[in-house]
């Protein structure tokens, strides 16, 4: 349904009100967030397993490090891996890492809050001058475009600097190899593995957030289209169709509600 | 409006025995109306408003600001799954690299333990 609508040529682009509806009710219209939730987190539940164990493996390794080298003493043969330069171009790497990771989740909050920005102003104007659920779209959506927006920062800073404390431990380590610094290490990249997944999972939620904001906005506007029609309509005494007018008065009561709480 | 408020609206609205039955059964557990439950009610409400346009016959053909409401929200879903695909490639990016974090130290482990049995004999 969606395919062939956006292939339509110009000339075809009459789309037939039969496939409006049917796609509207039958689901094209109302399980599309569902949809791409569960697309997400079929795609992550892959990613997950492809690295199922590291944190397992991570622990058990932290595990031996505590016994197996527990009466390791501070200082011993250091061995070629610590050397000064490979110490320092381990941590260097580490830190390009960092800070490439940085600067892609850096740009991606941008873009996730441009693209909720244009939505809102898109909406706001989309509904504008509509007499149905104008008002429920813009309050609510902006304060909580507002809170995903600093969200996404706060989580993307707080995960920059969860890498930049592994790779100075990860540094610290080759250079003193100390039993402290390997469970000190573990903890950190253990925490990582956490902190990445849940970004994985957060995503999954910004994504559903922002399809049920285009089905709202979508279904408003769909809603005062058709009940300008119905306003429209010669035979207004019908009363089913009185009857469908006070209908979409009252969903618009439910809007409402909806704006005062975000108010 | 508070719950019981929200119920009684419902209970006095046109919408039909089936839709309040349903509606009912959400709010029946339901102590406080939060964004959730009203974006639960929308839904349903949604579900019988388009049964309704449909029974009327409402000619949506022809209607540029219902052609261009559909183009948008399908160029909105193709965006959102697009980001999102993104997201996760960026996920699983960043899991392969800790994993290779981890494989480097696991490495430093092993010489630690050698060089500790070096040390032994």
């Amino acid at each position: 349904m969606k395919e062939s609508i956006q292939n339509n040529t110009a000339e075809n682009q009459a789309i037939k009100a039969e496939e409006i509806s049917e796609a509207h009710v039958e689901s094209g219209v109302n399980t599309a967030p569902e949809k791409i939730t569960n697309k997400g987190e079929e795609r992550f539940n892959q990613i997950s397993s492809s690295i199922s164990g590291a944190r397992e493996r991570v622990s058990s390794w932290v595990k031996r490090g505590a016994t197996g080298l527990g009466r390791l003493f501070k200082g011993a043969a250091i061995g070629a891996l610590s050397a000064p330069e490979a110490t320092g171009a381990a941590y260097k790497y580490a830190e390009t890492k960092v800070n490439n990771f940085d600067k892609a989740v850096g740009e991606k909050v941008e873009n996730i809050g441009e693209v909720v920005g244009y939505k809102l102003a898109e909406g706001a104007s989309f509904v504008e001058g509509v007499a149905v659920s104008s008002y429920e779209f813009t309050a609510d959506k902006a304060k909580q475009a507002k809170e995903f927006v600093k969200t996404k920062g706060e989580q993307a800073s707080n995960y920059a600097n969860e890498k930049i404390d592994l790779a100075k431990a990860v540094g610290s380590l080759a250079k003193e190899r100390t039993v402290e610094g390997l469970q000190s290490v573990g903890n950190k990249l253990s925490n990582n593995f956490e902190s990445t997944k849940k970004y994985g999972k957060s995503a999954i939620e910004t994504a559903t957030l922002r399809a049920w904001y285009a089905r709202d906005a979508f279904n408003s506007k769909m809603n005062s289209i058709k009940k300008s029609i119905l306003e429209r309509k010669a035979e207004m005494q019908n009363e089913k169709l009185q009857q469908t007018l006070s209908k979409l008065r009252q969903m618009e009561t439910v809007g409402n509600l909806e704006a005062s709480m975000a108010a | 409006m508070n719950i019981q408020e929200l119920r009684d609206f419902f209970i006095a609205s046109d919408y039909s025995s089936e839709t309040k039955t349903v509606l009912s059964g959400i709010l029946a557990d339901k102590t406080e109306v939060t964004p959730g439950v009203i974006s639960q009610v929308k839904d349903i409400l949604q579900k019988e408003l388009d049964a309704d346009f449909k029974e009327l016959g409402v000619d949506i053909e022809g209607n540029e600001e219902a052609q261009m409401a559909q183009k948008e929200y399908n160029d909105t879903l193709v965006s959102i799954e697009k980001d999102l695909a993104e997201d996760m490639n960026l996920v699983e990016k960043e899991l392969n690299e800790l994993e290779e974090v981890r494989k480097t130290v696991s490495k430093i482990s092993d010489e630690m333990e050698a060089d500790k049995i070096r040390q032994s004999i």
